[in-house]
């Protein structure tokens, strides 16, 4: 488990170098995370943005220990209410979804992959490959995060995967 | 392909698509701390409305034929009887997504205001035609057009846009209207007008009394974000018996279980213009996050609901006829959802389900799926 305080960052107007660092380390874990839940490019865009500035405002008091475990728990629950706030728009998974993207994976393997990662697995099954193969998490923190029984994770994670090797054949 | 193959083109492609939103992230954090140090910092807002770019395409590309028909139809009949035909038709046709405003001005409803107004500054030409109002909620009626300013982007968004719309009673009160659902617009390109169905507070207490109401500014939606054209659209009228109607509330309290949750049906509330289902349940609770942090995840119930949910070119948010979800049967017939109501927000941990007006109040069940069917009786 990641042990970083975030203790002596500088909350002047210029943003401290470690946020910046931060940023870069977990920017990745945090977008999948939201891009789990809600399957909306820009939506997770969002996501990714709001939990970086409550992350700033929240070390303006408090140090946080696991900041990795904070961030995915905090990204999770600000997707989860975004869902919730913008149903008309995360209902449903199409095709369009590539159009909005960026910057498109070159690969059509990665293309494929994503596809069928956000086409083939529910909500639970995304967020649980999220946390362990993209975060690196163990199954028992993401038990924490998700709330549920590990072995629950357990079983989830190998039928997500069982589900992603089908889909791919 | 094996399990390592496709983690590794999953993490590649997660690391492609991440955002670069760095410098976006720092000007939005050094605006916020300049206002909290007490430094005024104007930045533009550059968030996009995202749902209503993403589905301005669909929602503005209702394109007029069958309007344009039903004004041409209509042309040669008296001029006043020609209008209002003519708007009655806009606003209960399928270009209209609210099939609770259109069984109600099918049914009659309705108080018409029929004033113009001219906008110079936009050079706009403003038709209210009509009001209707209950306990919880106010439609306003109007169609605005141009010659000479494009409309294909603008709209009265007082869901989340720039516009407002201000009450102005007798004595010099003025109060803003919240929006009550996402209203309903329609776009005739060819005539280059827009169709509004306002959908905002009730005014309903105000019945009898001169009122005034102002719309506040046009919402312009951009590429990259929403602007606004500023403009004052006045509107003044006694409000007369004729608008109003009444909701009926039954309370239920009754539970089910439904996706490994248990929820209770709390109360009805039947209008004229919609059935509204007051539900709380194991998943509608407010949670609470370390960070302090308020939310409600999407419950299963509303999942259900929104299954049948479809996003249609022309037609905006309709019913998927091969899709489950969760319906009302009164005397017999299927009630439709009233998905442009979808964000309509309950008290605290509750949950609401809005639906079309329904036949028979006391003969009226809740279909969820397949298999549940409960009798929304005392």
């Amino acid at each position: 488990m990641e042990q970083r305080s975030l203790d002596g960052l500088d909350h002047s107007n210029e943003l401290g170098p470690e946020f910046r660092q931060l940023f870069m380390d977990h920017k990745k874990s945090v977008f999948a995370m939201a891009l789990s839940i809600l399957r909306d490019y820009e939506l997770a865009e969002d996501v990714l943005q709001e939990v970086y500035i409550k992350l700033f405002k929240h070390m303006r008091h408090h140090d946080i220990s696991n900041v990795k475990g904070w961030l995915m728990s905090v990204a999770r629950n600000t997707a989860l209410d975004l869902y919730r706030k913008k149903k008309r728009e995360v209902t449903g998974f199409d095709n369009d979804y590539f159009e909005r993207v960026q910057d498109l994976p070159k690969d059509p393997a990665d293309k494929l992959v994503l596809l069928k990662y956000l086409e083939l697995l529910n909500a639970e099954e995304r967020q649980i490959i999220t946390l362990k193969d993209i975060t690196g998490m163990k199954h028992r923190e993401i038990a924490k995060i998700l709330e549920i029984p590990l072995g629950t994770v357990m079983w989830k994670y190998s039928r997500a995967l069982k589900k992603l090797r089908k889909g791919l054949e | 392909m094996e399990k390592d193959q496709f983690i590794k083109h999953l993490n590649n492609a997660m690391e492609n698509q991440v955002p670069d939103v760095w410098d976006e992230l720092t000007r939005k954090i050094q605006h916020m701390e300049g206002e909290r140090n007490g430094k005024v910092v104007h930045l533009k807002d550059k968030r996009i409305p995202r749902t209503k770019k993403r589905n301005r395409s669909k929602r503005l590309s209702l394109a007029a034929a069958a309007c344009l028909l039903a004004i041409s139809a209509f042309s040669y009949t008296p001029v006043l009887a020609s209008i209002k035909e003519v708007y009655d038709k806009i606003f209960s046709s399928n270009h209209i997504d609210d099939t609770g405003l259109k069984t109600a001005l099918s049914s009659g409803q309705g108080q018409a205001v029929n004033q113009t107004f001219y906008d110079k500054a936009n050079d706009i030409n403003v038709h209210f035609e009509s009001i209707l109002t209950d306990e919880k909620e106010t439609k306003l009626l109007l169609t605005f057009q141009s010659k000479t300013t494009d409309l294909k982007n603008y709209n009265i968004d007082i869901f989340e846009g720039e516009s407002s719309i201000n009450l102005i009673t007798g004595d010099v009160q003025r109060k803003k209207l919240k929006s009550v659902g996402w209203g309903s617009r329609y776009y005739d390109r060819k005539e280059n007008k827009v169709a509004k169905a306002l959908s905002f507070d009730s005014i309903k207490e105000y019945k009898g009394q001169n009122i005034r109401l102002e719309i506040k500014d046009i919402t312009i939606y951009e590429e990259d974000g929403f602007g606004k054209a500023e403009a004052l659209w006045p509107l003044e009228f006694m409000l007369d018996q004729s608008a109003v109607s009444t909701r009926e509330t039954a309370e239920i309290n009754q539970s089910f279980s439904y996706g490994k949750q248990t929820y209770t049906i709390k109360k009805v509330e039947f209008s004229s213009m919609e059935t509204r289902v007051v539900v709380t349940g194991s998943d509608t609770k407010l949670l609470k996050d370390e960070n302090g942090m308020e939310y409600r995840i999407m419950s299963k119930l509303e999942q259900q609901f929104l299954h049948a949910r479809k996003i249609d070119k022309v037609y905006g948010y309709i019913v998927d006829p091969k899709k489950s979800g969760v319906f009302l049967k009164s005397a017999g017939e299927k009630v439709e959802p009233i998905f442009s109501k979808g964000e309509v927000a309950g008290e605290r941990d509750e949950y609401l389900m809005i639906f079309a007006p329904v036949k028979d109040c006391r003969n009226t069940i809740l279909e969820v799926g397949a298999n549940i069917k409960i009798p929304l009786t005392k």
